[in-house]
């Protein structure tokens, strides 16, 4: 008796069997964004951590002072006064940072709070390069999803991605965890970052510049509730090593003092408005050279535009579309 | 235009490019999740490309192409999918199960609702879970035995032992109940070899 097999027609027919719907379009626009998001912060992060393992005494030998020099030169610093300002000032700066964020105009029922923030990077010799980036983002007051929508820079052949947004706090984790249990206290706060730091890949740790990356990716990131980072500023003013580095940069079209740490010529700065201590974004400086800069505008919105409703497993949502 | 593999050695200086391909895959990967979990296909298909993402710089050409290695990890983000669930249900599952390497019964209520013939239906779940996932792989995902053997991680020639093994089967089985709920004789009869089922030496 011969061995039966799988002719062309059952195996047409199994083939059927396995037919399904394509992906909702919004899964894939989804699924890229987040990809986007996790390419760019990992691109600033290549930037400027690469600190592991390196030694502390850099900014302390001529070496490092004459690279921490160069740095400042290309962000335009005006005055940077010196020796660095002792620690307790930028406390300071940040706890006030900390208190204005808190102070912002909540949004109202069904409104949103909208996060713009803007990403440029610059050559060694100050030109704009076109890895620029703005995205801005909508955090509802009601249980709907927020949105947000990236777009490269004018010019590149991507579209802008509009897409629900995905939150950090759904992620799982010790990210999920700080941001689903944060605690405001700054001395658990910032144990809660160390942890975060260990946990993030391969050789991190708990130093100083990790922790204090980690408060930069927290603060920076849109999708943050404004209580986590106003609670953060206030945790990492306690790190050992974190001081005023600059007393007058750029960032964007806007200008404040730089906080960042002192001994660590490639970690990010936090910029302050000098004045209503406003924060007002990130400057980076490269190992490989130039910097880049994310400024961050809070706002309030009545909606989130390019909305309309679908449904996905049973639910509706709100969900972007290009507006035309 | 740049191989997958190419994108993929790319991306790791690059980060932007690997969003190519999700262009080129995410309907493929999501269809895989959408036949083995059909209700959260959506996120484990975004789970699946952030876990590439992240361990794209271990991707190694000489194992195998990029399409088996995202089902590779399709699978696992699959496994570890299926394994929430289970303990999410608090009971204990038939033993079949609980050594299995897929949830058949989350397969079986897709193509039950698909209106799929009950004897095909059948037929796939006589087989063993190590058989049947290699036939559907090929069948369903259109992979290679050597793509397949990628995702599962064994050999080429086990892949190929198992798709022989699993496509006599399920023709047995299928043709057997039809025979009996048809006119068996003529059906029968046209089951020659075929070629296609020889088994191969490993490669």
């Amino acid at each position: 008796m011969s061995t039966p097999t799988l002719d062309d027609h059952l195996w047409a027919e199994l083939k059927a069997a396995g037919q399904v719907p394509a992906p909702p379009e919004q899964v894939l626009l989804h699924t890229r964004a987040a990809l986007r998001r996790a390419a760019t912060t990992e691109t600033l992060r290549r930037d400027v951590v690469r600190l592991r393992g390196r030694r502390r005494l850099l900014a302390r030998t001529a070496i490092g002072v004459a690279a921490a020099a160069a740095v400042v030169a290309t962000v335009g610093i005006v005055d940077l006064g010196g020796t660095p300002t002792p620690s307790a000032a930028a406390a300071s700066v940040l706890t006030r940072a900390a208190a204005e964020l808190e102070a912002l105009p909540p949004p109202g029922p069904g409104q949103y709070l909208t996060v713009r923030t803007v990403t440029v990077r610059k050559d060694a010799a100050g030109s704009a390069a076109a890895a620029n980036e703005v995205t801005e983002t909508w955090l509802p007051t009601m249980d709907t999803p927020g949105m947000e929508r990236v777009t490269p820079s004018p010019g590149a052949a991507e579209d802008a991605l509009l897409l629900p947004l995905s939150r950090s706090s759904e992620s799982g984790g010790e990210l999920g965890i700080l941001y689903a249990t944060h605690p405001s206290d700054p001395a658990r706060l910032l144990s809660a970052l160390r942890r975060l730091a260990r946990a993030e890949g391969d050789g991190a740790s708990d130093g100083t510049a990790n922790v204090w990356q980690t408060a930069f990716g927290v603060v920076s990131d849109n999708s943050a509730p404004l209580d986590l980072k106003s609670d953060v500023l206030r945790a990492v003013a306690r790190l050992d090593g974190v001081a005023i580095v600059a007393r007058s940069v750029e960032v964007g079209d806007r200008r404040g003092e730089a906080v960042g740490l002192v001994d660590s010529p490639h970690a990010t700065w936090l910029v302050f408005d000098k004045t209503s201590h406003d924060y007002l974004g990130v400057v980076g400086h490269p190992e490989t050279g130039g910097t880049w800069t994310m400024t961050t505008t809070y706002g309030v919105a009545d909606g989130a535009p390019w909305t309309r409703r679908l449904e996905r497993q049973g639910q509706l949502y709100d969900a972007p579309v290009p507006s035309s | 235009m740049a191989s997958d593999g190419e994108l993929v050695a790319r991306s790791v200086s690059e980060p932007r490019i690997f969003e190519e391909l999700v262009i080129l895959h995410g309907p493929r990967v999501h269809a895989y999740l959408a036949r083995r979990a059909p209700a959260a296909a959506d996120d484990l298909s975004s789970e699946v490309w952030l876990v590439a993402y992240e361990h794209r710089s271990r991707y190694d050409p000489e194992l195998g192409v990029v399409v088996g290695w995202l089902f590779g990890i399709a699978r696992n983000v699959l496994l570890a999918h299926y394994r929430r669930e289970r303990g999410h249900q608090h009971q204990r599952l038939p033993a079949w199960q609980e050594e299995s390497h897929d949830d058949w019964a989350q397969v079986d209520a897709r193509l039950d609702a698909a209106q799929t013939a009950p004897e095909l239906r059948a037929a796939l779940q006589a087989l063993s879970a190590d058989d049947r996932e290699v036939l559907l792989l090929v069948a369903w995902e259109q992979l290679s035995p050597s793509e397949a053997a990628r995702v599962l991680d064994i050999p080429a020639g086990t892949a190929r032992s198992r798709l022989h093994r699993a496509r006599a089967s399920f023709a047995s089985s299928l043709s057997s109940s039809r025979a009996e709920r048809l006119q068996p004789a003529h059906l029968v009869s046209h089951l020659a070899p075929h070629p296609r089922d020889t088994p191969l030496e490993d490669s």
